[in-house]
């Protein structure tokens, strides 16, 4: 017994080397770089709409539309006439388009510019009076708006497209829309629906769900891909919608938005909120996002609570990893893919890949 | 809430070590009279006396050997607080050899709550200098570590050595300095570390 004690001890020190999680917790210590916020306090607890990038410059729409000047963000200055607020911002080309408002919250319309100094409006005579520019999306090259505007009291999610005018709208939904092209074929998600069109125009039904909604679309690895609120990812291939079994923890299906690959690996927002189909209610268990190893398959994702890969990065998890996201995207500067991540009420957050490695979370600044 | 707990626990060891020495005054009187009158050269330390530990202490990473780059990552830790308990047995008056659980609470720079939970072997050659001794030692075992959501478990070696002082047979004050070496494996090459640790830790061992 004696002998058999320490014997153990030594077995368990070399055989019991666990492996969890794709970052290493001495390597990701090791990264750390100390966080000294130096901005104001409304930047650091704002909650960023959207992050873009038009010829190296970065442009945050936080309120209002923010530039990265240097590793700070200023205040986008010689905006259009009364723009006060921002609601959205999309890149085509050298083009960015943002959607304004006035001091009152009145929209002003979506006003474009290739030089940050002088703004055109896209189109005087949009959005309607009783519409307001919720998203603005770029796709394929194209620019894409979505208007909300109450009708029989409720609310009607309109999405155009800006041929020369925005026009009428190319489709009605029932929630914000996501966009992804794969050659030659356009996807349109809205709650319940995705929709298949190549010409903008005529739009058939590509798949429909039943007590649980899309909230984004995307193409990855030429294939649309979808996720859901109740916890699915769903992807087009070989003439049909793969999808694999909800996504949980602790036995419940995390809220899935804002999928971006990088490397192999899909990174998936989630958010604890509350969602509510005809026959359920549930609050998703976790906020932050989820990473998920490619090839996805209907059996590989359905992954109970030890496999499934939390938000690990550095810092994220102290930080931001108990807050909800209200936008994630990836976006490359200098070469070196940068995930951009915005907080409900806790700022702007970037981790930039360099030599393959995530260098950890840090908070951006004003 | 915390500096309270920490607090506590020294004053634990520290009272409980002093009543100790104190009840046991009187017997160490009596053993040195015994040993002035018979025995010359007292050891203290025989085969089968076993030495049990209540420590509290610090530890400082020093960094995190990369493999990959061959350079070391900075620690990026604050000094952590520390406690430990030991139990070891002398197998020959010299060669004492026994077990020891310690928890380290690390915070990182940015507070992140670092956890490691030691569980090991120890090994070491009983130099008697009586009331003095120095004890360097060896622990082998698993580490037990935690951050944030995650979890591993790694191997790990401790060299180091316990200076102590005995005022009483029963009772003995320590100070360890330790250097603990965690090899931390994992299945992506490029997140293998090599962290070190340095402990600096006292106690109130109980000799019995």
């Amino acid at each position: 017994m004696k002998r058999f004690i320490p014997a153990l001890l030594i077995l368990i020190a070399f055989a019991v080397s666990c492996d969890n999680g794709p970052v290493g917790i001495f390597a990701s210590i090791g990264s750390e770089s100390p966080i000294e916020y130096k901005g104001t306090e409304v930047f650091k607890k704002s909650t960023p709409a959207a992050v873009v990038s038009r010829n190296g410059t970065l442009y945050a729409v936080i309120t209002t539309l923010w530039k990265k000047n240097g590793n700070t963000w200023e205040k986008a200055t010689n905006l259009p006439s009364q723009a006060m607020y921002a609601t959205s911002a999309a890149v085509t080309g050298t083009t960015l388009y943002v959607a304004f408002l006035d001091s009152n919250a009145h929209s002003l319309g979506v006003f474009s510019t290739t030089d940050d100094s002088n703004w055109t409006p896209v189109d005087i005579t949009f959005p309607a009076n009783d519409e307001q520019v919720q998203q603005l999306l770029a796709v394929n090259n194209k620019v894409f708006a979505v208007t909300t505007k109450a009708v029989d009291g409720k609310t009607q999610y309109n999405l155009y497209h800006l041929s020369g005018s925005f026009g009428s709208p190319i489709r009605t939904g029932t929630n914000l829309f996501s966009l992804a092209y794969v050659d030659p074929t356009y996807y349109v998600a809205s709650g319940t629906t995705i929709w298949t069109s190549t010409d903008l125009a005529n739009f058939s039904v590509s798949r429909t769900l039943a007590d649980d909604f899309f909230t984004s679309i995307t193409s990855i690895g030429g294939k649309p891909t979808a996720v859901t609120a109740f916890g699915k990812v769903f992807w087009y291939d070989a003439g049909s919608w793969i999808d694999t079994n909800a996504l949980t923890k602790s036995s419940k299906k995390l809220y899935l938005h804002a999928p971006v690959e990088y490397n192999n690996t899909l990174f998936v927002a989630t958010n604890t909120v509350v969602r509510k189909t005809s026959s359920v209610t549930e609050v998703s268990p976790i906020a932050g996002y989820i990473e998920l190893a490619f090839p996805l398959s209907t059996t590989k994702t359905q992954r109970d609570d030890n496999s499934l890969v939390t938000a690990t990065n550095t810092v994220f998890s102290a930080t931001i990893g108990g807050t909800a996201l209200s936008m994630l995207t990836l976006i490359t500067e200098n070469g070196k893919p940068t995930l951009y991540a915005g907080s409900v009420g806790n700022g702007l957050w970037s981790n930039r890949n360099e030599n393959g490695s995530w260098l950890g979370w840090q908070r951006e600044t004003d | 809430m915390r500096r309270f707990f920490v607090l506590l626990v020294i004053l634990s060891i520290v009272c409980g070590s002093v009543l100790l020495a104190q009840e046991q005054a009187p017997e160490q009187g009596t053993a040195q009279s015994d040993a002035t009158a018979s025995i010359p050269v007292f050891s203290q330390f025989e085969k089968g006396d076993i030495l049990f530990s209540l420590s509290a202490g610090t530890a400082f990473g020093l960094g995190f050997f990369n493999p990959t780059t061959g350079s070391f990552d900075p620690a990026n830790l604050k000094p952590s607080f520390t406690i430990l308990l030991s139990l070891q047995r002398f197998m020959t008056p010299n060669i004492v050899l026994g077990g020891e659980i310690a928890g380290y609470f690390f915070s990182t720079i940015n507070d992140r709550q670092f956890f490691l939970a030691p569980l090991g072997a120890r090994i070491g050659y009983a130099f008697d200098l009586n009331p003095f001794f120095i004890i360097p030692t060896v622990s082998l075992g698993a580490a037990i570590m935690r951050l944030s959501d995650m979890g591993h478990i790694d191997p790990y070696i401790k060299t180091g050595a316990v200076f102590g002082w005995s005022p009483s047979q029963e009772i003995c004050y320590t100070i360890h300095a330790d250097l603990m070496t965690i090899p931390q494996f994992y299945s992506d090459s490029s997140q293998n570390r090599t962290g070190l640790f340095l402990d600096l830790i006292i106690s109130a061992t109980y000799h019995f």
